[in-house]
């Protein structure tokens, strides 16, 4: 009994092992690289702001976490102050609440929406790239339709249509972001297809599932993984961009989209004091920027880390 | 006889992630004027590193870390010796393709596929002949001058065309050249050489052996199969009649039939031009055919150089023996392979590096790494128990 | 048991050339012209010829990997039954309704779905490069193990996998590793053990050894050789290196833009050949041994493409005995003495 239960141990460890090895020459690369560190410090920095937003930002309505509180009901924006880190934007939102909170709200966009394009993507450009045929011509036709139109206005008019909230921006962003993944697991799945291994396994007798999903997708998911890393900032740009426009999350949301929306007004102080206040436009823009620089620096450092040309240079 | 090459206690290492690749040990040996030699070795020997240390294009983390190329840049009678690893880049870039050439293995690849053939052989003579490319020019201007009688526009194009030639040839980088070629219906100076360099470049294939070289040179390297492709690159090595050509395994993706066509070439063409030659390849047959000289390399070092009759005959090292037992022959009963693996260069075996895989090795291997050593005449051997 | 392992008849490969704007069909590459070959059990028919002379299609067309356009694969079926179906082949012009009956049931370029698989058991292939033909991001176990799981053949897959790597000369410890970690010779000996996990009786190698160095390609043919023996192994040895399938092989066929050009059994193809094309190859071999006056046979011109073959001889263009009924008719091939088939129209002469 106790010699099975050893052995079992052994041997996960020895599976592990590989593994392990090539993990720590992920990591090692990364250590190397200055610009990946920084990518992924910031990344990390959110993710903890995210985890502890109830701690750092506690709510103040129990089941609404994500409704900023307000402080009064006056238009003009105050300075940042003891009560209020970050100062209040048109009618009193309290902005540290906001963006911290929005953290939260810019994880979820960013992984619903890549998440969700990843999965559609590689689902029908695999089918298309690995059949061929009349399946890869209709696919690929529906592909560049949508890809002949232009992203932001068709999101625009989807949230339009169905009404403005973020989910309906998610919604929007996945039809319209799909597409681009669709054509390059395609592409990739081309190009692995003809590989000598894919063969074998064919001669050996693998079905055609079995080879899509356990030979030529482990091997085309790179490309499209860093794609996606890279995507989950412009994502949460996009749906900025669109909250910004008034079409995206509902006016108290806290979303830094919503944040930057309600400093419209206020980009420009009163004359003699133009900066007057910076603080509601400048707060959020900066937490924006810094997550999407976060993602594409990580994004550029899985590329560098993944690209199986590279690795052993 | 006088030396066109020697390579003196090369040593080059790279300096990878997973740790410094001891690439050449210490290599030596030396090529006389017309002569071949075969460089023959397994993958990882060096052999390649080897070539590229010769004309400084060992490619990053890669670094020649000590010894000697003297090259010998004679003109005439006169001798000249200088060691190429101490001269500038722009010296070597002179050098490279008018001096000395490489070929190697993958013709496709060579070949720039958005050039035309002509472009690309043409490109040797320019870069590397353009005074003679403009005395010819001049010639050829001038014939047509006298020939030309009745126009008169003509005889003043053709004029200007020729003095802005020989304005080239005295002072390069004069103004007047450049306003010349500013001036309409006058063909700039770049124009004129170039004409004449796709004129030398369908001779140059005509040479090669390959048929139509008009519509040729006008064609792109993958309108080419893979035997005219490396008659192509061939033809651009040896354009400006270098005297050192290297061939890093010209043949070795080629099909049998055509391999014998390449080599019948590259034969001929050494006969007439009196080129010497530094044929690598894996292919002991194939080095044979060519070759005088042939040295068998092992992990960075040089084991054996000498003779071809004598190297078949007389195999003195133990890796060298090994090698031709285990190539199949007519009428081979059995082939004999060599135990172990190529050593990892990264951890070398201490000593002699093939200690580890030979049937001779004693315990003054692993310490001392025997010299390569002239132990009959024109017959190097690097072992401490050589064959006897 | 049966005598011979594989026969095929007839057997031929196109791809069809699409132009135009509709993308007709406006011509074929004709990889695979019409072949037909015999392998007996426990032996290694040596496949030679020149890059697009159809061998390593043929290979593949064998294994199913590419779909045969016409002809017949029998895979270990009695000879009656053979001749049989050949017989009705070669009369009808249409397919009779017992033709197709029985080419459905004996002839494997028809079969589909789960009997295609079953027949995968028996039939494997081990590639030219040992790189590619190893999947970088599966384990050894897993690769080795894959056909196991496939074909359901054993419960304990780790087990019979270790005991694969041990017949070709590797060891446990090499079990939880990826392929990038071994050299050109292991990963090629992974891939013959993966070949060998179902069991098969017959076994293509395309080039097996092309890509590797010398000593180390005289380690796998030993190897491959041994293997033979002691599983009482069918090869199909597919190569462009006469003297490596002088070695292994025991008869073997030379292939000429889509076409066999010459059987014959090792020794007469090389003492007693027929063809100027078998002639002209085995003349271009660079000899180590030094030949007092080599008369090397050095051919002119190019292969010409397998889309517009010549006409009359494939070989006519570029042979130096060529006669007017060269270029006019094809010639077939024919046995002009015992085992020793030729497809030249002065074989005699030769």
């Amino acid at each position: 009994m106790k010699v099975s239960a050893v052995r079992k141990k052994e041997r996960l460890k020895k599976r592990l092992e590989p593994r392990i090895k090539e993990l720590k020459f992920s990591l090692a690369r990364i250590r190397k690289s200055p610009l990946s560190l920084i990518g992924l410090c910031i990344i990390l920095f959110f993710v903890i702001i995210a985890l502890l937003a109830p701690v750092i930002a506690p709510p103040k309505y129990p089941y609404e976490p994500y409704r900023i509180p307000r402080y009064g009901y006056s238009t003009t924006p105050h300075p940042p102050s003891w009560e209020h880190p970050f100062g209040t934007t048109e009618g009193q939102y309290d902005i540290f609440y906001g963006v911290i909170w929005g953290t939260r709200t810019a994880f979820r966009i960013g992984f619903m929406v890549v998440g969700s394009i990843l999965v559609i993507g590689i689902i029908l450009g695999s089918f298309a790239g690995y059949y061929g045929g009349i399946i890869d011509e209709i696919i690929m036709r529906i592909v560049d339709t949508f890809m002949s139109l232009p992203t932001l206005i068709l999101a625009m008019a989807l949230v339009t249509a169905l009404g403005r909230s973020l989910d309906n921006v998610m919604i929007a962003l996945i039809v319209v972001g799909w597409p681009a993944y669709a054509r390059l697991v395609r592409g990739e799945i081309l190009s692995i297809r003809e590989e000598a291994y894919v063969e074998a396994a064919r001669a050996i007798g693998v079905s055609d599932f079995g080879i899509i999903f356990k030979h030529i997708l482990p091997n085309a998911i790179y490309p499209v993984l860093i794609m996606g890393s890279l995507d989950i900032g412009a994502m949460v740009l996009t749906a900025a961009a669109l909250s910004f426009l008034g079409l995206g999350a509902p006016v108290g949301y806290a979303d830094w989209g919503q944040m930057v929306s309600f400093a419209r007004n206020w980009i420009v102080g009163p004359p003699g004091n133009p900066l007057a206040y910076w603080h509601t436009v400048t707060i959020p823009g900066i937490f924006i920027l810094l997550f999407v620089l976060g993602w594409n620096l990580l994004g550029d450092a899985f590329r560098d880390i993944l690209d199986p040309k590279m690795r052993r240079k | 006889m006088e030396k066109i090459l020697e390579v003196k206690d090369l040593k080059t290492n790279f300096y990878t992630y997973e740790g410094v690749v001891k690439a050449l040990e210490k290599v030596s040996f030396k090529i006389e004027r017309g002569d071949t030699l075969g460089l023959v070795g397994e993958t990882g020997c060096g052999k390649s590193v080897t070539s590229l240390s010769i004309i400084r294009l060992v490619p990053p983390p890669g670094k020649i870390e000590e010894g000697e190329v003297i090259f010998n840049l004679a003109k005439g009678r006169k001798s000249r010796y200088i060691n190429l690893l101490n001269q500038s880049e722009a010296f070597m870039q002179a050098i490279r393709g008018n001096e000395i050439s490489m070929i190697f293995q993958e013709p496709s690849s060579a070949l720039n596929p958005v050039y035309t053939i002509g472009d690309q052989i043409a490109e040797s003579f320019l870069f590397h002949r353009e005074k003679e490319l403009l005395r010819e020019a001049i010639k050829k201007i001038q014939r047509e001058i006298d020939v030309e009688k009745t126009s008169f526009l003509k005889k003043f194009k053709l004029k200007t065309e020729k003095k802005l030639c020989e304005i080239a040839l005295k002072n390069p980088n004069s103004p007047l050249v450049k306003i010349f070629s500013f001036l309409p219906f006058i063909k700039s100076k770049e124009k004129i050489i170039k004409r004449i360099a796709i004129q030398k470049s369908v001779n140059l294939l005509r040479r090669m052996g390959i048929p139509n070289p008009e519509k040729v040179v006008e064609r792109y390297p993958h309108q080419l199969s893979g035997g005219m492709q490396q008659r192509v690159v061939i033809a651009i090595a040896l354009a400006c009649h270098p005297k050192l050509l290297i061939a890093d395994e010209p043949t070795s993706n080629l099909d049998v039939t055509i391999q014998a066509q390449i080599l019948d070439l590259i034969r001929s063409l050494k006969e007439e031009l009196n080129t010497s030659v530094l044929f690598i390849s894996h292919d002991l047959g194939v080095v044979a055919e060519m070759c005088k000289w042939i040295a068998v390399m092992y992990a960075g070092n040089i084991c054996e150089l000498t003779k071809m009759e004598e190297l078949f005959e007389n195999p003195l090292h133990p890796y060298t023996e090994a090698l031709l037992k285990s190539i199949p022959r007519r009428g081979t009963r059995k082939l004999e392979s060599i135990k172990g693996s190529v050593p990892n260069l990264v951890n070398p075996p201490s000593g002699c590096r093939f200690h580890p895989r030979c049937p001779k090795a004693k315990e003054k291997c692993t310490k001392e790494r025997p010299e390569i050593r002239e132990v009959y005449k024109d017959h190097f051997v690097a072992c401490h128990f050589y064959k006897d | 048991m049966n005598d011979t392992v594989l026969e095929i008849k007839n057997l031929k490969k196109y791809y069809p050339i699409l132009g135009g704007v509709f993308k007709k069909r406006i011509g074929d590459v004709k990889a695979v012209d019409g072949v037909s070959l015999e392998i007996k059990r426990g032996e290694c028919l040596g496949l030679v010829g020149e890059s697009g002379c159809g061998k390593t299609t043929l290979g593949k067309t064998i294994l199913r990997l590419l779909e045969p356009t016409e002809g017949l694969v029998f895979f270990d079926t009695p000879r009656d039954v053979r001749e049989k179906i050949k017989k009705l082949y070669l009369s009808e012009d249409g397919n009779s309704p017992e033709l197709i009956l029985l080419r459905k049931k004996y002839d494997i370029s028809t079969f589909k779905g789960k009997r295609l698989k079953q027949i995968r058991k028996k039939m494997q292939i081990v590639f030219q490069d040992p790189s590619s033909s190893l999947n970088p991001r599966m384990l050894i176990k897993d690769i080795v193990g894959e056909p196991l799981k496939i074909h359901k053949i054993t419960k304990n897959v780790e087990e019979r996998a270790l005991s694969l790597l041990k017949k070709v000369g590797l060891t446990e410890d090499h079990l939880f590793r990826y392929p990038h970690e071994f050299s050109g010779g292991q990963r090629q000996r992974i891939a013959i053990a993966r070949a060998l996990a179902t069991n098969p009786e017959f076994i293509v190698l395309d080039e097996p050894t092309s890509a590797l160095d010398v000593s180390v390609q005289a380690q796998i043919l030993n190897l491959l050789k041994d293997l033979q023996r002691e599983l009482n192994l069918t090869y199909l040895f597919i190569t462009h290196h006469l003297m490596v399938v002088e070695y292994i092989a025991k008869r073997i066929a030379v292939m000429y833009l889509g076409k066999v050009i010459e059987l014959a059994p090792t020794e007469k193809i090389f003492s007693e050949t027929k063809h100027p094309y078998t002639k002209a190859l085995i003349s271009a071999i660079p000899e180590p041994e030094i030949k007092l006056a080599k008369k090397r046979i050095v051919l002119t011109g190019d292969v010409p493409s397998p889309i517009n073959p010549p006409s009359g001889c494939r070989f006519h263009p570029r042979c130096s005995y060529v006669r007017a009924v060269c270029r006019k008719k094809e010639p077939s091939l024919r046995e002009i003495s015992e085992g020793h088939f030729v497809a030249c129209h002065r074989a005699e002469e030769m």
